[in-house]
Formats: C-alpha cells, structure tokens, sequence
C-alpha cells in the first residue's frame, strides 16, 4: 500500500510539472497545446536513447530531452502563431500523432509497441527498492518545487503580466511596442522544455516506456488538472493534477464494487466519467477550484501609463 | 395613436447603462430624427429598439404590445425594421439572394421583392452582383431594401449616409423619408444634422444617454447656438 | 494512373466530413475537433445495422447518417450552444473532450476489437493495367452525390441561402428576421449527415475500431484547412489534395504514415498560404 501511495504521489508530481507547463501556455498565454503528449514522449523517448545507445548518463539524457522539447516547441509554434489559435490547436495535436506513430514504426530506433527498456537512473546503487523509489519521488518533487516556483516568479513578474496581456487582447501590447509573436514563442517554448522534461523523467522512472504512454487520455488528463485546478493559477494546477491523478487512481478501487464490467468497460468508463467532467467543469466553473489571482491588473483597463513603464523595463531582461 | 413609445428606458451593453431614462415617441409616418454628439448613445438607442441592445428597465412598446421580451427576429416579424449602419448587407450573397433571404417565412416573397424594385428602381441591373462588390451607396440602398422586405411599420436607421459623398447624402436621406409618406415612421440617427433638420419633423438631442431638447425640427434648426450648445463647432 | 485512382478514393472517404466540418466553422467560427467521433460514431452505426442485425449495407449506411445528425444536433444543443460567445479556444477544449466521451462510449459497448462490414466478395473492375475495386467506385460516386447534392442545396434552396447568410452574418440575420438558432440546428443536422456518410466510407475502406476517431480528425481538418475553412466546395478540394499526398506518401515511406500526411499538408499550407486554397485569410489581425 505504502510502495502503492509512493507511485501514485511521483505520478501525481510528474502530472503537476505538465500541468504547470500547460498552463504557462494556456493558462497564462491562452496558447492551445493538444500536442502535451506529443513533447512528453519525445522528452522521454530522446532521454531513454541517449542514455541507453550512447551509454551517457542521465543528466545527459535530460539536456538532450530539454534541447529537443526546445527545439519541437520552437518548430510548433512558430509555424502556426501568427495565426489564429485554433492553427497551433491542430498543429499541436497533428504533431503529437506524428510523434506517436513515429515511435510506433521506427521499431529499429524505439523498438515500437513493444516498448524501450531503460537500465539508467538517477537513483544511487546503495538504496534498496524503497530507499530507490523514495529518492525518486524527491526527484520528481524537487523538478516540481523547481518549475512552480520559476514559473510562479514568471506570473509574478511584469514579464507575466505582459503575457496575461496578450492573452485576453494581442493587440494592446502590440501598440505598446512588444513583440507579441516573440513572447507567445518563448511562453510556449519554456512550456515545451518543461513537458520534454518530465518526460525525461518519467521515463527513467519507469524504465519501460511504449508509445502508448504517450496519447490522448494522458492529454486529457493533464488538460483536466489545469481547467479543474484554474487556468492561470500554478497552485491550481497543482492541486488539479493531484485532485485528477488522486480522482483517476482512486476510481481503481471501485472495480470490485461494480464486477459486471469487464476491465475495457472499466477503463473507458474511468475515461467517460472525465472527459463529461471536464465538458461540466468549463460550463459551469470556468475559473476551476482556485481562480486566477487578480492582485495583478488583469485586463486592458488596468494597464495604465505606469504599467507600460514597467513593459519597457522588462522587454529588456525578460528576452 | 402612437406607434412607437418608450418610457423611461436604460439601455446598454454588458452592465454599464448608456442610455440613461428616454422617452420617445413615434406616430405612422412621422420622421423623427435622432441628433447628437459622437457618443451619446443615439446607436445604442435604436439597438434597444430594436432588441440588439439589452434594455435594463423601462418599457418599449409597438402598436400596443410590449417589445422588451422579443428576439430581434420576432421584432423585426412584429413590423420593425432595425437598418445598422455597416455590415448590414450579407456580403457572401448577391442582391437577389440579400432581397430573398430578408423575406424569410413570406410565402409572398417575389412579389415583396417586385414591390420593393418598384421603390429602389436602381437595384434592378444589380441584383445578380454579390452585395460585397457594391460601392457605398449601392449597398445602402440594398440594405434599405432588405429592411423593407418585411413591410415594417416603423424604420430604424443608423447613419444612413456615413461615408458617402455629399452629393449622395441629400438624395439618400430624400429616398428614405420619403418613405413615410406611405405611413411608415422612421426614427433615424445623422451626424448630418443640418441635413437631417431640413427633413425631418420632428427631432430628439440626446447627450449622455439623456435627451436634452425636442421639438419640431424647424425650431430646433432656428436655435441660434444650435451647434455651439450640442455639437460643439462641427455642426 | 493507379495512384489517382486510389488517391481519389481515400479523398473520396474524408471530403463528406470536411464538407461538414467547413459547414460548422462556418456557421459557428470554431473548429470541432470533434469530428472524427461523429465519424467514428457513423461507422459503429453502419457496422451495427449491416452486421449486427444483418442488413444491406446501404441501410446501415442510411442509420449512420441519423445517428450522426442527430449527435451532432444533440451536442450542439446540450454542448456547444451554451457555450456561445466563450472563447474559441473554450469550444475548441470541448470538442476535444466530447470526442474523448464519445470514443470510450463506443469502448464500453463495443470493445476495442477491430470490426468490419460485411461485404459481399466483389472482384475489381480492370480496366487495362488499372484496378478498380467495385467499393472504391461506390465510395466515389456516393461521395461526389453527396457532395454534390450539399453545394446544390447551399447554392439553390431558400435553407441554403439562409445558412449562407447565417454564416456570413449572424448578428444582421437576426436583425433581418431570420430564425438564426433553427437555420444553425438544420446546418449542423446537414454536417452531422455527412460526417455519418464519411463514416460509412470509412467503414468500406479501413477496419472499424474505437480509435479511429483521431486517425481521421487531422485529415478531415487538414482538408478543411486547405480549402480555407470558408468554403464547403474548397472543402473538397482540399480532400483531393489529402488523398494524393497521403498515396504519394505510401510510395515513398511506410503505410503506417499515412496518418501524418494530414499534419504535413498542414505544415506546408501553413508555411506557403495560410488563407488556404480558395479561403479568404483567417489571420489574427
């Protein structure tokens, strides 16, 4: 049970850490990512061959995934943001089937459905299995703690504000002289590092991954944590990944309760019951369990001349 | 008998009032003409008329009944006629098909249509052009016809002769108020307020979401700060 | 010459959906991704009519359309409609979720197993070196009818006409009398129809499984996308191009690809023309 609580909390933590990202793009952004899976699994798929083909360590195998994730998120977006959003919407989604099939048939380099087996970790050699496991939840928890508060510094800063700002109008801010099309591509990017990231992690964590790990229902939930928790709040998207993971795993133990359903019926009710959450969620609390946090300006009438002072300031440091 | 009355109306977008208490009244085939300053909420006022905009308290009533709980469309079926100042001709389609569409539900249609070219002789040579392609005046013109489709009782118009030239201002405004002639009330809004003045019957000065002054439009066009007091030096 | 054919009935599969799915952006400026459920649904329809209880194929067929209108009509009205005026990227997450609800329902009662029509056995029609299935005619012609038959009643009917207007400005439909809710539910009624139809298609060509829903979404949007989501006929046109650049892909990379020819024709539209084909720009600005 305890091994069992373990597992769930370093999934719950991998969870949060993509939902942190999503919401830096959406959240804070209003840029629509449904390729989350996409850049997750190439996270991890891009760590598990440079650890286990070039024999490198993990830390390699993270910088290589954070590169790609960079490098895909760069591609993604800046392909599709002059336009309006539902282009990155497809894009996104068109981009992580890519990926998916991709992982799929190239069995020569992923080994494909059967799944890549990954021998490195970052654990030291003397924990035992529980010693191991623990570690790597701190692991997990500490890339958590790191991206929440890089990425809750971020909102704060009038940098973040400049991002609300483009959300709710692109227009303003392109009057008051930022370039809008560089700071979603850098919001969006920073979003990506962070996804290819903890997919990195996650690979190593349970050291056989398929491509299967990487598709929708993985997307939905994450989507689910972020507009559960509040778009744009990172506490709530915490609190959302925890709420959805703790929602997902916890409905495993009413399988005996209801034996009629086989395990497919099981797993697509599980899925049913979300996705009409989710749709229920947006109609009626669309600002989730934790709204926005509206200490800071959050509409156009707010920015007033000292706000565009402060603009200036940080288009300087910011990019 | 009145046509159309207001009472009392608030009217606006969202939560904030822009018309602020207005009375109003129109008789069949009374021209009145709606004056003011930029902002004063003269737009906003036949939106609310004409459903577009949301009426917070108040009342407005047609021949009688109650318009406050209609949709635009059961407005426009009761016999009003809103005619919005741009895009108020469906650019994808051509004259005839804007002339057609506008007399959904009539099982008369080809007759209102023949009816409504013997008014506007003009759109005849048009009506195969999709209206997107039309210049300025034309399109009005297309968009007076698609009001008149529906053989309203009362006419909405706003800003009929923005952006024409001053040639066309007097023709286009002529055209429409004659109109009334035929029993129709016309309620308009016109920045042109010496041109209107010289047409209409009777005028409203609205500022603030307030009406200010009304009268006849002769007394009014005789005030000799007319346009000092309510247009600053435009008019 | 064998490639136009095939080509022709791959695009013949998908143009129905990206009819419809031009037909609700149209109509209602959002993109419903949801697409490949509605078609996913039509194909479990037909299959169910024409296997499960034994009917003729053109049967199920004809159930696929219903099922597939009447979705539609009913997630437009307990969906989307209530949503109106939220944002787009708001719908958009919707559609997405709706079409996550719709393929584990069919999970649930279905399974994941793989299923197809029952056919009977036909041989192909050669003509010289070239060989066309009997199915692949059928797909063809029934797409084109159907195709046809849409662009006719948009063009020459007073619904059509209607929609038309609706689509072009619904706030001055509204003013002019139009009943704007009821034109939009006949518009989507129409789309749900022919994402059954395409489902049908799909049904004769592929293998049926829950999962088929987002192997069809980025090729029925990526048509649209293509034929400048302005324009039901641009629509079919942009599913020709689908069909001859996902073949062209069978020649040269594995079969299994195919499924990623949507995103590219995606990438290079948007690289070289983001109005699309016939489209006016869908620019931000």
């Amino acid at each position: 049970m305890e091994s069992y609580l373990i597992a769930i909390l370093t999934i719950a933590g991998i969870y949060a850490v993509l939902a942190l990202a999503l919401n830096l793009q959406f959240g804070m952004t209003g840029l629509i990512n449904f390729g989350v899976v996409g850049f997750y699994g190439l996270g991890a798929y891009t760590s598990a061959l440079v650890t286990e083909l070039l024999g490198l360590p993990f830390a390699a195998g993270l910088a290589a995934a954070i590169a790609v994730g960079a490098v895909a998120g760069a591609a993604a977006s800046g392909l599709s943001l002059r336009l309006s959003g539902d282009f990155l919407a497809i894009v996104t989604l068109g981009f992580a089937e890519t990926v998916r099939l991709v992982l799929n048939n190239e069995d020569w380099l992923t080994r494909g459905p059967r799944g890549f087996i990954i021998s490195t970790r970052p654990v030291p050699d003397t924990l035992g299995r529980d010693g191991a496991s623990l570690f790597y939840l701190g692991l997990v928890l500490v890339l958590a703690l790191v991206a929440f508060l890089v990425l809750e510094r971020l909102r704060r800063s009038p940098y973040g504000r400049t991002l609300r700002a483009i959300r709710e109008d692109d227009l303003v801010p392109a009057t008051l002289g930022k370039n809008v099309f560089a700071y979603r591509l850098q919001a969006f990017v920073i979003g990506s590092v962070l996804m290819a990231a903890a997919g990195s992690i996650y690979a190593h964590y349970v050291q056989t991954i398929t491509p299967d790990n990487f598709t929708t229902p993985i997307a939905i939930l994450i989507w689910m944590s972020l507009v559960v928790g509040g778009a744009g709040n990172n506490v709530g998207a915490v609190v959302g990944a925890l709420a959805v993971t703790a929602i997902y795993e916890g409905s495993r133990f009413l399988m005996p309760f209801i034996p009629w359903l086989n395990a497919e019926q099981m797993s697509a009710l599980r899925f049913i019951i979300i996705g009409i959450a989710l749709i229920a969620v947006i109609r009626f609390r669309p600002e989730g369990l934790l709204p926005e946090p509206v200490n800071l300006p959050p509409s156009r009438t707010a920015q007033s001349s000292t706000s565009q002072q402060q603009y200036q300031v940080t288009g300087g440091t910011a990019s | 008998m009145s046509l159309l009355s207001l009472k009392s109306v608030r009217a606006g977008y969202g939560s904030a009032d822009i018309i602020q208490g207005v009375d109003l009244n129109v008789v069949p085939a009374e021209t009145v003409a709606l004056l003011g300053p930029n902002g004063a909420g003269k737009s906003t006022l036949l939106k609310a008329i004409a459903g577009v905009a949301r009426v917070s308290s108040g009342s407005v009533t047609f021949d009688g009944q109650s318009l406050t709980a209609l949709s635009p469309a059961e407005r426009a079926a009761a016999g009003v006629a809103f005619l919005p100042q741009d895009r108020n001709v469906f650019r994808t389609l051509s004259v005839a098909e804007n002339l057609a569409v506008s007399a959904w539900g009539c099982a008369d249609a080809a007759a209102r249509i023949e009816e409504v070219l013997r008014l506007l002789p003009n759109l005849s040579a048009l009506m195969r052009k999709p209206a997107g392609r039309l210049s300025g005046g034309q399109r009005q013109m297309v968009a007076l016809a698609m009001a008149l489709m529906a053989r309203p009782r009362i006419l909405l118009v706003d800003e009929p002769t923005a952006g024409l030239s001053p040639r066309l201002v007097g023709e286009t405004l002529d055209l429409l108020l004659g109109l009334a002639q035929a029993g129709l009330g016309i309620l308009i809004v016109e920045q042109n307020a010496r041109a209107a003045l010289t047409r209409v019957q009777r005028a409203l000065i609205l500022v603030d979401g307030k009406v200010v002054r009304s009268g006849a439009a002769s007394d009014l066009a005789a005030e000799p700060d007319f346009g000092r007091l309510f247009f600053g030096e435009a008019a | 010459m064998q490639v136009v054919v095939n080509a022709l009935a791959s695009a013949a599969i998908i143009a129905p959906a990206a009819v419809g799915f031009t037909l609700t952006f149209m109509l209602f400026r959002y993109a419903n991704f949801a697409v490949g459920a509605f078609v996913m649904l039509g194909a479990f329809a037909a299959w169910t009519v024409n296997v499960t209880a034994g009917l003729p194929l053109w049967a199920g067929g004809i159930a696929a359309l219903a099922i597939g209108a009447m979705t539609v009509a009913l997630s437009d009205r307990l969906v989307f409609r209530p949503l109106q005026g939220r944002t787009g990227a708001t719908l958009l997450l919707v559609s997405v979720a709706l079409s996550f609800v719709l393929e584990n329902v069919i999970r649930f009662f279905y399974g994941s197993q793989i299923k197809g029509f029952d056919l009977p056995l036909t041989g192909p029609l050669m003509i010289g070196d070239l060989r066309i299935t009997r199915e692949a005619l059928a797909v063809v012609t029934i797409s084109g009818i159907a195709i046809l038959s849409t662009a006719a009643l948009l063009t020459l009917t007073p619904i059509g006409r209607a929609l038309r207007a609706v689509a072009d400005n619904t706030s001055l439909a509204d003013v002019r009398g139009l009943p704007v809710g009821s034109i939009q539910t006949v518009g989507m009624i129409i789309a749900g129809a022919l994402f059954g139809l395409s489902g049908t298609l799909v049904g004769i060509d592929l293998a049926i499984d829950p999962g088929l829903s987002w192997a069809v979404t980025i090729p029925i949007i990526a048509a649209a996308i293509f034929g400048g989501l302005g324009s039901p006929l641009g629509a079919a046109l942009g599913a020709l191009a689908i069909g001859f650049a996902e073949e062209l892909t069978v020649m040269f990379l594995a079969p299994a690809y195919k499924g990623a020819v949507g995103f590219m024709v995606i990438v290079v539209v948007l690289l070289l023309r983001p109005q699309g084909l016939l489209g006016v720009a869908v620019d931000r600005k």
